[in-house]
């Protein structure tokens, strides 16, 4: 029951806020693009395009959503509720998806590719709840939304390099492992096709990260943000 | 309710600690006051007692047990308001109310009520950011009792107020213990410390040189005298005596019979002059 108030909260946040307006706008320009470039590049723009639309709506919007949270107190007051930082992280994670999913979705459709829904659905939430508890660990060790620009630079750095990679060597298990490249396959995959034990290893591996990204927040929040031992 | 042993504080083992091995106990029914300077370890002392600082030295019992072996439900039990409003500015107060409220199991208090109580019932439907920082203080207040907690922590509770506003909020918390609720009060406004507390403990530097109430603290580091002001060759005069003399002097009992009397005042101290007294510091 609290996790769907703190549901409602960060739906009701968000769209005040006016992050639904800014989404729909974005999605409409991709749904442009994709309408007025050649087919046979739609193969390939689509699934990038719903790539980076999860993980950068995850990333960014996290960062906005929690300098808002800290600078209007409302972090603090959440801190001193019952409401446990599961419940807290789950109804961002949840928020965030759902913005992500239907963005995604619309995307997807408007490409005119034959693709699984469910199994799009499925891969959003996981690439899209691991993007934004990385964003929420970026976020949380900053005070203005300066600073977040700044500070999610090495992240982000980390994460495309071996994208780039890719262009060199493409065979390499252990890049493949790394969150932004298992999307990108995963991604493609529900569009051109995957084999089942590809999408396990791509999957179980964001999903490890999901549980590292947790661990650290419950086990640092209070430090990051009141200092102590 | 709380009760803290030997708590000691340091945000890194570095530095040097902020909370030095501070000792006090806090009884159900109570006004506690801390008072203090700015960063004497006033709002260390709180986080640490409310749960928000980790890896304390010494024991905080709250409620019967350490501090580290509740979990989330010990909030249900506990109301916040920090120095500064935590409210959703994009909201109304009564979606703000309604929201927060919806994260506890208690039934909430009657909301507008509250609004009424603090003179916010007609800016109810506005939306936060347009509320002067004294209307989000109130808000802030009543959000912070709205789910009825027996432990009330309030930070600087009357800052940004003006004298109408900051008397209803001291008259409520006067309200709240009577109905039975512990107050944790943290401030550096000694009237209004002086004004609610049963007892006040002076923290300076992470250490507490003096715990007592109010009324103690005045009796026993105010002077024991009595100016009396009165009329004398068409001027004000004024003339002091020793409490334990007055009964005796001829002359007390002669300008209180003969001369026309303008003021007459004992002279005990204000909380400041002691704080200054015992700790060579000042409040502000």
């Amino acid at each position: 029951m609290r996790f769907l108030n703190a549901l409602k909260s960060d739906i009701i946040f968000q769209f005040k806020h006016g992050f639904y307006a800014i989404y729909s706008v974005l999605t409409l320009f991709y749904v442009l693009i994709l309408t007025y470039i050649p087919k046979e590049f739609s193969d390939i723009i689509a699934p990038l395009i719903i790539v980076s639309d999860p993980s950068l709506l995850g990333f960014f919007f996290i960062g906005g959503i929690l300098m808002l949270e800290k600078t209007q107190g409302i972090l603090d007051y959440l801190l001193v509720s019952p409401l446990h930082i599961f419940e807290y992280l789950l109804a961002k994670m949840t928020s965030l998806t759902l913005i992500a999913l239907f963005s995604s979705l619309i995307i997807a459709y408007s490409s005119g590719l034959s693709f699984n829904p469910f199994v799009l659905t499925l891969i959003i939430i996981i690439i899209s709840s691991f993007f934004t508890l990385l964003g929420f660990i970026v976020a949380l060790q900053c005070e203005t939304i300066n600073q977040y620009f700044v500070k999610i630079i090495p992240s982000i750095i980390l994460l495309i390099v071996p994208c780039m990679l890719l262009f060199v060597v493409n065979d390499l298990l252990i890049i493949k492992l790394i969150p932004s490249v298992a999307s990108i396959y995963l991604i493609l995959g529900v569009f051109q096709g995957i084999y089942l034990w590809e999408f396990l290893i791509y999957s179980t591996s964001l999903i490890i990260f999901i549980i590292l990204c947790f661990s650290y927040i419950k086990k640092y929040i209070f430090k990051i943000l009141y200092g102590g031992k | 309710m709380i009760t803290v042993n030997n708590l000691s504080f340091s945000y890194n083992k570095k530095q040097p600690k902020v909370i030095k091995g501070i000792d006090f106990s806090v009884d159900k029914g109570e006004i506690f006051g801390f008072l203090g300077p700015s960063g004497a370890g006033k709002t260390t002392t709180q986080r640490a007692i409310i749960g928000l600082l980790r890896g304390y030295e010494g024991s905080i019992q709250i409620m019967g047990r350490e501090r580290s072996e509740w979990n989330n439900e010990i909030f249900e039990r506990i109301g916040v308001a920090f120095d500064s409003p935590n409210l959703y500015i994009k909201l109304t107060a009564i979606e703000n109310l309604e929201l927060m409220a919806s994260y506890y199991q208690t039934k909430p208090r009657d909301i507008l009520k509250l609004l009424k109580r603090v003179q916010l019932y007609e800016a109810k439907d506005k939306k936060v950011e347009s509320y002067s920082r004294g209307m989000k203080m109130r808000l802030n207040f009543i959000r912070a009792i709205l789910h009825n907690p027996t432990l009330i922590f309030l930070d600087e509770p009357t800052a940004g107020l003006d004298p109408v506003n900051a008397k209803i909020i001291k008259d409520m918390i006067v309200e709240l213990k009577h109905q039975g609720k512990t107050i944790f009060l943290t401030t550096h406004n000694m009237e209004v410390a002086d004004v609610l507390c049963d007892t006040i403990a002076f923290i300076v530097d992470g250490s507490i040189p003096l715990i007592d109430s109010p009324k103690n603290l005045k009796l026993t580091y105010g002077s024991h005298k009595v100016i009396v002001e009165f009329m004398e060759r068409q001027q004000i005069t004024s003339r002091e005596f020793d409490f334990q003399e007055i009964k005796h002097s001829k002359e007390f009992l002669d300008i209180l019979q003969n001369k026309e009397i303008k003021t007459i005042h004992s002279q005990e101290a204000t909380l400041e002059d002691i704080f200054i007294q015992i700790t060579g510091r000042e409040l502000s």
